[in-house]
């Protein structure tokens, strides 16, 4: 596991989607590659503006923030445009598909606008690879709107995996699903982790969740948030030998 | 005392009432200043993204003519009848009356191909494509599907404003053009059905010799101009700013009016401009 930061906050102040209401302050947190995250609290706490700053989906209201080694400040658009294109963003409660594309369209469409030089042939299998996996080929004409969240969910997730993901953002993918779905899911988090886990591929996972135990096998570092702060627990052991409240609650 | 009663009340009518009309006033300009930024950035997309993504964007511009331009054809034929034969049939009794018959074909040319086909072509795309654009984006915008395709690194604009501005623009020329053509043919069979002595040789030599080089330049220039004012009013209102579902029908509403009034602004800039040359 390589020490060098992908994305590294510095005092950083978190700032709700509404760029005016702070959520967090001061935050101080580094991403290293193939870590597998897992950042609990109660809800309305901030996670969702904390993931969406960290992914740079929203600007921070002050403090520092890195990106593959540059500052956010600094970074030209084209630079910001690459950032995210080597990541992944799985939204909370049916994953936000785009209405008007049907889910294999959905899946397809960060290669068709990123990648001019795959052809049709390899992109229908790559999608096609993507829908199998995440047992959706049944559904690959169906329209967002006749998907249930737990499907839609999973199609988000095949859609941020489309690309040459390297950190996968995940906003409460457990949220609302029942026992059978959360497996599922955190089955095909670690096979992805597994089959990536060496050198430069490997797949970082920064998860944002309500609730730690279904996490413990995964996630390899922990934090909470709480009083408008974001505090690094550590790893398995420190979660799990925890008596602080607020960790507790998540367990 | 009542006199001065009734003069302090008339000046806080008055008051109000600069009030009321100032503050539209300030609204208004806020509204144009930001429509205008909204247009210039959606210009410096479409020049600096020149190409970019032609897989996803070429077929959403032809997705685009499609919808707003040939799924309108059968209104626009029904239309450009029922112009011919209106306007023929109100002048044809006239002119006739007065002598005047050689002018059937400059008063097809001025009233069609300068006013009422591009006003009335952009007025139905508007209905059919604008208003649909504005409860699509604003839907998304609802929904969050912006914020979703900024996380897979997709231009908002380029993926969602681009195509439509140059797909209105391309429609509303394509449809006004057809307009013309239709009115034009209607309004002869009109004049053929009332016995007007007036042979097609003639008629379409009056229309051509009325016709000067500045007609084909604005009526261009025009159309592409009220597709693309249509296109950029209601994408601002879909996208501009954050949206619950709820605000979808208001911001609609608002985008039909603002377009209707930006169309008869840019017309009478034109008719300026046609009386200048």
């Amino acid at each position: 596991m390589s020490a060098e930061p992908l994305i590294e906050m510095a005092g950083v102040t978190v700032q709700a989607g509404d760029g005016v209401a702070v959520v967090l302050r001061d935050v101080d947190w580094r991403l290293a590659r193939g870590e597998c995250w897992a950042v609990g609290s109660a809800p309305g706490h901030g996670k969702t503006s904390w993931l969406a700053t960290a992914a740079s989906l929203n600007r921070p209201g002050g403090g520092t923030l890195r990106f593959f080694g540059r500052a956010l400040e600094d970074a030209t658009e084209r630079e910001q445009v690459d950032w995210r294109r080597r990541m992944g963003y799985v939204f909370e409660n049916g994953g936000r598909l785009l209405s008007h594309l049907t889910v294999a369209q959905n899946v397809a469409l960060p290669l068709r606008y990123h990648a001019p030089e795959i052809s049709d042939e390899d992109l229908g299998e790559r999608v096609a690879g993507l829908l199998a996996r995440s047992q959706l080929t049944g559904h690959a004409l169906a329209m967002p709107s006749r998907l249930s969240q737990r499907l839609a969910q999973r199609a988000s997730l095949a859609r941020a995996l489309a690309t040459r993901t390297e950190v996968l953002f995940l906003d409460n993918p457990l949220s609302g699903l029942g026992p059978h779905e959360a497996r599922w899911w955190t089955d095909y988090l670690r096979e992805l982790r597994q089959e990536n886990s060496a050198g430069a591929d490997a797949l970082t996972i920064v998860a944002t969740c309500d609730d730690f135990r279904p996490w413990l096998e995964l996630a390899t570092r922990f934090a909470v948030i709480e009083n408008d702060r974001l505090r690094v627990i550590g790893g398995r052991q420190e979660v799990s030998a925890s008596q602080e409240p607020s960790v507790r609650e998540l367990l | 005392m009542a006199t001065e009663a009734t003069s302090s009340r008339v000046e806080d009518w008055g008051r109000a009432f600069v009030d009321a009309t100032g503050g539209r006033f300030v609204r208004f300009v806020g509204v144009l200043e930001e429509l205008v930024a909204f247009a210039i950035i959606t210009l410096g997309v479409m020049i600096s993204k020149f190409g970019h993504s032609k897989r996803v964007i070429r077929p959403m511009i032809w997705e685009e003519i499609v919808r707003a331009g040939i799924g309108l054809m059968p209104m626009v034929t029904f239309l450009g009848a029922a112009l011919g034969l209106v306007i023929i049939g109100q002048t044809v009794a006239l002119l006739t009356k007065a002598g005047m018959i050689q002018f059937i074909g400059p008063v097809m040319v001025t009233v069609v191909v300068r006013e009422v086909g591009p006003l009335l072509t952009a007025i139905l795309v508007l209905a059919r494509s604008g208003t649909s654009n504005a409860i699509e984006l604003g839907t998304a915008r609802a929904l969050g599907e912006i914020e979703a395709l900024e996380s897979l690194a997709i231009d908002p604009i380029l993926y969602l404003v681009v195509p439509r501005v140059i797909g209105l623009a391309t429609a509303v020329f394509c449809l006004t053009t057809y307009l013309i053509l239709t009115a034009t043919v209607c309004g002869y069979l009109f004049a053929f059905l009332q016995e007007v002595p007036l042979t097609p040789t003639v008629y379409f030599r009056q229309i051509g010799d009325a016709l000067r080089w500045e007609d084909f330049a604005f009526l261009a220039l025009k159309t592409v101009t009220f597709g693309a004012v249509i296109a950029i009013v209601n994408c601002y209102q879909g996208l501009a700013r954050p949206l619950k579902i709820e605000d979808v029908s208001r911001v609609t509403t608002s985008a039909v009016a603002q377009s209707v009034i930006g169309c008869v602004l840019i017309d009478a800039l034109f008719l300026i401009g046609y009386l200048l040359i």
